[in-house]
Formats: structure tokens, sequence, C-alpha cells
């Protein structure tokens, strides 16, 4: 077991390099020059190569890359060519946003899944389950960006209850910041949902088939029992796994949102910094995005044995 | 079965179970029906078109169609250039901005968008400024100006008594070193080819400054309106630090991709121009859908300059206003690569200039607010127009077909080459779609690269990958000396994109000069005439159309003048 572990935490180390070289190569050989872009095209071709020497993109690839690997390994991601802020201080400003609005999308995700899955499972077969799946199936199908227009179009221009874009933050009070969210996180979330729902839908269908289902039923237990501590129990155990993968596409989900409404999280960040070529912003937030992820799988990874006492890594041949 | 278990309470009876069953999808369907017929109707209404405004009192601010007043010197402010102001507006209040993009700088000399043109004038102060209605050069924190020493030097006379927003006076010190740190080739500044006559900059006295050059340069009191001056102290590293002006607004915050805040200068020297409001947040939207909804929503007071497309529904819409800006100072031209066939050939590039139905274009993809007459970097209303350039280009189908077989591709056999678009643009995009039209007509169709705008900027400016590009270059309308003086299509220089060189046109560089050195202004008109023919002879670069601009408000904003080349000025503003 604890081979399997030091195994486990030192083969992050190769991915971070590789994930680092990655980001690096397909970041910088992006077509375009951030010098030209800060410059502008009316400036002379001489301007614009000061600005790039001072900016250090004469150098080698490689070379860039062997600066920008020490600096990151001493904590430093560097700093935007543009606003001249650090990454970690552009990051500290963003993230908090990108979060708020990943964690209320995930809860405006779970509040609709969760109850309408169950019953569509339930009520296999029955007007509501074909419903939810007509349901389901629109909000797969329809194309974000038109949710998004008439989401913005109904409650900002034409009832005017929640704003049609922008952010508030808490030092604007509480109940402005959750106003400024409602839309951009229901506008994220409802697309999960519907793909949550059908997945819980499922699960739930074949845990109640199960024979300890059937045994719980013969027990006299009642169908609230059954259902919540039996079924739905065990049905959310997958559920749970496939919520953590959601909240990756919610990340990305994020880009697009936090732009169409103009919300200065993450997404809105790192998509900038790619238009503009902001090497040193876009390396640093994907490198940390991507970091993130490695290291909450190696956790999860770590801790199967614990969730699940069946689960014993590294022996799994032994107990064979 | 068993999938039912769940749902239901065994120890309820049947027809209690289907009686609450069917009372629950009686209230599931009325609710549902309801609430879609409730959005459905609302669909509909958005689906409408748009109650016309109605007239009232103070009816506001409209376009000027589609024949619009033109510039370059208006001899006052048109209905479309000002916001109604029947009611007296209260001083203070915030006004809060929407504009396309954030900014990408904090220098004042480097920075070359737009958005960030519209914040700094309103923080720093220059030493003239254009007004925005009549197009004249005026002295701004110059009392004077003065030709002197044999007209070898501009003396600056400074009106003295101002001071920066940390209280440090403002001095003849801090205008040489804002001229010269502009004027240093390691700060990289777009204005250093604006100050290229400057030979050395001498303070006199605290509030006199002398600019040395080799004779009188029209160009340079204009090219001061875009110069803003910066505290000696603060240096030349002026991206690393929040900006200190002397202007009617103070920095406060640049929250990138959220907002940039400025708060009024209490006191700021030019009493005429006090600033009315408390503050200014500019918020950077880049979805033109979310930034009118936001205007509709009251969320914002402003949206500064948006498609044009969307005039026409806004302007219908009785809870904004919108100005129209006449063109001036937009243009639509083509920057065609000499260096390679095929448009090392002048019939292909005059192929190129008549295959653009401009008409077309302005009234369907502008609303109709754009001046179609090309072949000018001139509006037809400047001083400096020369009117025999109207009809030298234009469309026609059939004179394609002769020029591009005169070139020696019949039916455009042989040819080779593509229009570059930068994604994001789409009036790029529909004026190369229109060129592509005709020459399919003729025989070739070109492909249309679209690529991203930092892309699309490398390849026309560094590695010189392109045979067509559209673009607007917004050039300085002050004085036809800045029109021509820099930048990439009409000054013969190492930065220009399509390979104009002196040599390409004999006597265009003498006539620059000419109109940029004398004082007389019919000789000047005389020698800009000679460059505008001599341009549209040897079309290094076709010119299609001028573009108007516009922005939308709310009628709660007053005194907003928009500015032609997005020097605006904020301080009359009130609501």
């Amino acid at each position: 077991m604890s081979r399997y572990l030091a195994f486990r935490v030192l083969s992050v180390i190769p991915t971070l390099f590789g994930l680092s070289l990655v980001v690096f190569g397909v970041t910088y050989l992006i077509p375009g020059d951030p010098a030209l872009i800060m410059a502008g095209t009316d400036t002379s071709p001489d301007a614009v190569a000061r600005i790039r020497q001072s900016w250090g993109l004469n150098e080698p690839l490689y070379v860039r890359y062997a600066i920008w690997l020490l600096h990151v390994l001493q904590g430093n991601l560097g700093e935007s060519y543009f606003s001249r802020q650090t990454v970690l201080q552009l990051v500290a400003g963003a993230l908090p946003i990108t979060a708020e609005l990943a964690t209320l999308a995930l809860a405006v995700a779970v509040i609709i899944a969760i109850p309408t899955g169950t019953l569509a499972a339930v009520r296999a077969g029955s007007l509501f389950d074909l419903g939810a799946a007509a349901v389901a199936f629109v909000g797969l199908s329809i194309p974000g960006f038109w949710l998004v227009i008439m989401l913005i179009y109904l409650f900002g221009v034409q009832w005017q209850i929640l704003p049609a874009g922008g952010f508030a933050s808490l030092g604007d009070g509480v109940l402005a910041n959750l106003k400024s969210m409602v839309l951009p996180a229901t506008a994220l979330g409802t697309f999960t949902s519907t793909q949550l729902m059908r997945y819980l839908r499922a699960g739930l269908l074949d845990v109640l088939h199960a024979d300890y289902i059937r045994t719980a039923r013969a027990k006299g237990l009642s169908g609230t029992t059954v259902l919540s501590r039996h079924a739905l129990r065990n049905a959310l155990i997958p559920f749970t796994t496939v919520l953590g993968v959601q909240l990756g596409y919610l990340l990305a989900g994020t880009v697009i949102i936090e732009s169409v409404f103009a919300l200065p999280g993450m997404g809105r960040l790192v998509l900038t910094a790619i238009l503009n070529r902001d090497y040193q912003v876009a390396t640093g937030i994907i490198l940390l995005i991507g970091t993130a992820f490695v290291l909450i799988n190696l956790l999860v990874d770590l801790l199967y044995p614990v969730l699940d006492p069946r689960i014993r890594l590294g022996q799994a041949a032994n107990l064979r | 079965m068993l999938a039912r278990i769940g749902g239901q309470n065994p120890h309820m009876d049947k027809p209690q179970v289907a009686a609450r069953a069917q009372m629950r999808r009686e209230f599931l369907m009325r609710a549902t029906a309801g609430l879609v017929a409730s959005v459905g109707l609302t669909l509909l209404d958005a689906c409408a078109p748009a109650t016309p405004a109605t007239p009232t009192a103070a009816p506001p601010a409209q376009a000027t169609g589609a024949a619009p007043a033109q510039s370059s010197t208006p001899p006052a402010s048109t209905p479309a250039q000002q916001a109604p102001a029947t009611t007296q507006p209260s001083a203070g209040g915030t006004l809060t901005i929407s504009q396309s993009v954030d900014i990408n700088t904090l220098h004042p000399w480097v920075g070359t968008l737009n958005v960030w043109k519209v914040i700094k004038e309103n923080v720093y102060d220059q030493l003239s400024y254009q007004d925005p209605t009549t197009f004249e050069v005026k002295p701004k924190l110059a009392k004077s100006f003065e030709w002197t020493d044999g007209n070898t030097s501009l003396l600056i006379t400074l009106a003295g008594g101002t001071s920066f927003h940390n209280g440090d006076p403002l001095t003849a010190d801090d205008v040489k070193s804002t001229l010269d740190g502009i004027r240093d080739p390691q700060v990289g500044s777009w204005l250093r080819g604006f100050l290229a006559p400057i030979k050395e900059v001498q303070v006199v006295d605290p509030t006199h400054v002398k600019l040395k050059t080799e004779t009188v340069d029209n160009g340079l009191i204009p090219a001061l309106t875009y110069v803003d001056i910066a505290p000696r102290a603060a240096g030349t590293d002026l991206a690393k630090q929040n900006p200190i002006g002397s202007g009617p607004f103070k920095f406060i915050e640049w929250v990138p991709n959220d907002r940039i805040v400025l708060e009024r200068n209490p006191s700021y020297w030019d009493q005429a121009r006090q600033p009315k409001l408390d503050r200014i947040v500019f918020r950077p939207v880049t979805e033109l859908q979310t930034r009118i909804s936001q205007l509709l929503a009251g969320n914002v007071d402003m949206v500064y300059d948006f498609s044009l497309q969307e005039v026409p529904r806004l302007q219908a819409d009785k809870r904004v206003q919108v100005s129209v800006v006449p063109p001036a100072d937009q243009m639509f031209i083509a920057y065609l690569n000499m260096r390679k066939p095929p448009f090392d050939k002048l019939e292909m590039r005059q192929a190129i200039a008549w295959s653009l139905d401009r008409q077309a274009f302005v009234t369907n993809f502008l609303a109709g607010l754009g001046n179609p007459t090309g072949n000018s970097p001139f509006t037809d209303k400047h001083w400096a127009y020369e009117p025999k350039t109207k009809d030298r280009d234009e469309y026609d189908l059939d004179k394609v077909s002769q020029l591009v077989e005169k070139a020696g591709y019949p039916k455009g056999q042989g040819l080779n080459f593509t229009l570059l678009v930068p994604s994001g643009y789409p009036e790029f995009k529909q004026i190369s779609t229109l060129i592509q039209a005709a020459f399919a007509s003729v025989g070739y169709q070109p492909p249309i690269e679209e690529v991203e705008i930092g892309q699309w900027a490398a390849r026309i400016n560094q590695t010189r990958d392109f045979f067509v590009a559209v673009d607007y270059p917004p050039r300085g309308t002050a004085d036809p000396a800045l029109t021509y003086n820099a930048g990439q299509l009409f000054a013969p220089n190492a930065a220009n994109a399509g390979g104009l060189t002196p040599e390409t046109i004999p006597g265009y560089v003498d006539a620059l000069h000419e109109g940029a050195t004398i004082t007389d202004q019919a000789k000047r008109k005389d020698a800009y005439s000679r460059a505008q023919l001599l341009w549209v002879d040897a079309l290094p670069g076709p010119i299609f159309a001028h573009r108007s601009t516009a922005h939308a408000l709310t009628p709660a904003i007053k005194g907003f003048t928009p500015h032609p080349a997005f020097q605006q000025d904020f301080a009359g503003v009130s609501r």
C-alpha cells in the first residue's frame, strides 16, 4: 500500500513536467505577436521590435521555457505583458468569481437533477418521465448562447428583475452579488442538470431492480425508506463521480458564460490572455488548472480505499 | 412495478393515489401551460418590431440617415452629435459606460486602443485639442503656439497654475520629459512618428517650451492633441503605475476584465471644463447583445461605439438615445501586397478598387451610416478633399474583367490570391465577401482566410504573408499632415504594409512634404490634391468608404458630444 502511494505521488512529477511542456509549447506556438497587439498596426517595426526585446520574446523558445520553468519552480508564474500585474494577483482576483459561479451552477444542476432524475426513475414510463426526457433532450440540444440570450432578454431587459450582465462583488452587498450570479449560474447549470438527470435516472433504475431492494421491500420498509436509504444512496455514488467530472466541464463552460455575462472570472481572463497572446498569463493559468486536475485525481485515487473499504490499492492481485 | 415502489405510499389505496396523481398532474399541466403562455407571449413581443419612438418635446438624438452631415469642418454641432438638454441636469452621480473590450495597458503613450483613448483623455491633459464639432485644433494646456526663430521653433506658452492629481505643479519640465519620452525609441510609442519633426525640446522657463524643428510643420500642433502630459518624476515606464495626470478626472483603479474607475478632480484648473460627474466607471463587455441588453435594462448608462447595424433598432427604442458621428476619422481601405504577384501589377490593384459595390456595402451593412465616396483619405466636406478622385474607381464588373485580362489573367486564369480577414470584424469580412463575389463573376473566386486578430496583424506587419487585407485604420483628421505622416498605408516608410517606397510614386513624397511645411492654405490644398491624384493613379491601396460611429445612451445623460477620433471628453457630461 505504502509503495503504491509513493509510486502514485511520485508519478505526479513527470506528469506535471509533461504538462508544463505541453502548456508552454502550445501557448507559444499560437501564431501572433503580443508586441504587435500592444503596439498596434500603426507603429513602426522598430518600436514593435523594442517591445518584443523588452518582454524577452527575442530569445529562442527553449531558453524562454527554461527561464519560465525556473521561475515557476520558485512560485513565480510571471506577470501580464499588458496589465503588468502578476499572474497570481490576476488569479487571486478572478478565481473566487469562477469558483462562485461554478459552485452555484453545480448547485442549480443538482437541485434540478436529483428530484427530476429520481422521480423520472421511480415513475419510469410515466408522463413525467417522458416529459423529463423531452426536457433533457431539448436542454441538451438547444444552443447555449440562445439560452443565454433568452435569459438575459427575459429576466434582464423585459422583466428587469436581474442584471443583464456584469458582476457585483460581495462588497456591493450579498444580495447584489447573488443577483449578478443567478442568470450565469442558471445558464451554466441547466445544461449540466440535463446530463446529470439522465445519468441519475439510469443509475437509479438499475438499483431499483437490484435484489437487495426487493429484499428491503419484502421486509416491509416503506417506499420512501427504500428509495432514500437504499436505492438513492447507492445510486448517488456513481452520480457523485460524474458530478466531479461535470465540475471540470462547468469550469470549461465558464469561458463562454463569463464572456457573455461580462464576469471577470478565470474563463474570461484566460480567453483574453490567449487573444492578446499574453503568454505568461495564459501559460500560468492553464498550468494552474492542469496542476489542480492532476492533484485532484491524485487525491481521489488516494481517497478510494478510505471511501470504499473493498478497494485495496496495489493489492488487487493478492486479493484475487 | 418495482420502479414505482419508492414513489407512492404503499398504505394508500388506489383511488386516493389516482386522485392525488390526477390533481398533481392537473396542477402541473396548468402551471406549465400558464408559464409557457407567459413566456411565449413575451417572446412574441420580443420578436415583434420595436415600438417607434414617440416624438416628445426633447426627442432623442437621431442619426442623420443615409446622407449624414459630414466632417471635417462642420460649422456647428448637429442634432446627431449633441444630446438634448431640455432639463437642467444635476451635478454628481456615476456614469457607467460599456466598452467593447478591456484596455491592455495603462501607458498613455503606448496604448493604441480606442477604448483607452476615451479613458485617458479625461485623466491627462494635452497641449492642444480637436474640437469635436468644428474639428478646429485649439490650445488646451497651452495658452498659445507661435512659430519663431525664422519658423524653426514652435514656442509653446503654458497656461500656468496647473497641477497633477498628486499635487505637483505641471511645468515646462514635464512637457519636455513627456515629449522626449515619446521620442525615445526605447519607449516604443506609436506617437513617435507624429513628433518626428521635433529635433530638440528646450525649456525656456517654467511656462515656456520651445520645440526646435527644421521648418514649419503643420502636423505638429495637431499631433500634440494626442500627447498626454505626464509628470517628469513618473519616468517613462508608465505601464506599471497608476496614471497620474492633470485632467478633470483622477484614475482610481483598473480591475482587468471588470472595470476602470475614474473620480472627479475637484481642483481641476480649467474653470470652463469643470467635471460634473462624481465618478465614471468603464465596463468592458465583449458581447454586443449583452452591451445593448445592459443599456436597455438600465445596468449601464452608455454603450460607447457599437455596430452600426444596431442603430436602426435602437433608434426605434424610446428607452435610449442614439448619437451618430458623421464619417470622418475611419475609412475602409485595402492593403495590397505590392511586393509579389498579382498586386505588383497596377491593373490588379485597380481591379480590386473597381470590384467593390460601395453603395451596397454602406446601405446594407452600415445601415446607410457611411460615406460611399472613397478614393480619398478625406471626406468630401474636408478642405483638402480632391473632388477629381470621386469617379476614379467605382463598381463595374466589366471594368474588373478587362483589368484582370489586361494584367495577364484572362477569365481569372492563373490568378492566385486570398483575402485576409480577422475574426470578430464583420465589416472587413463583408467587404471581402463582396470583393470575392465580384471576382468570382470574372472567373476567379479568391478564398477568404479568416484568422484571429493577432495572427492577422502579424501577417500584415511582420511576415507580410498576405495578398489583400481590409482594414479601417483611424487616421488623425486634425490635419492632412498627420493623416499622411505615419502608419502603414499612406506613408512610404518601413512600416508600410503594402511595400510603398518613396520611389513607388514619383512626386508623391514631395507633395506630402510641401503640404506639411508650407503655410499658405491654397498651396497646401494644391499639394494635397496632387498627392490624392497621384495616389489613385498608382493605387497602392484602394480607399473604399468612410464610416460613421455610433453611441447609445439613456435619456438621462446630458451634455454628451461624441468625438470622431475617440478623444472623448466627459467633463461636460452630467446625469
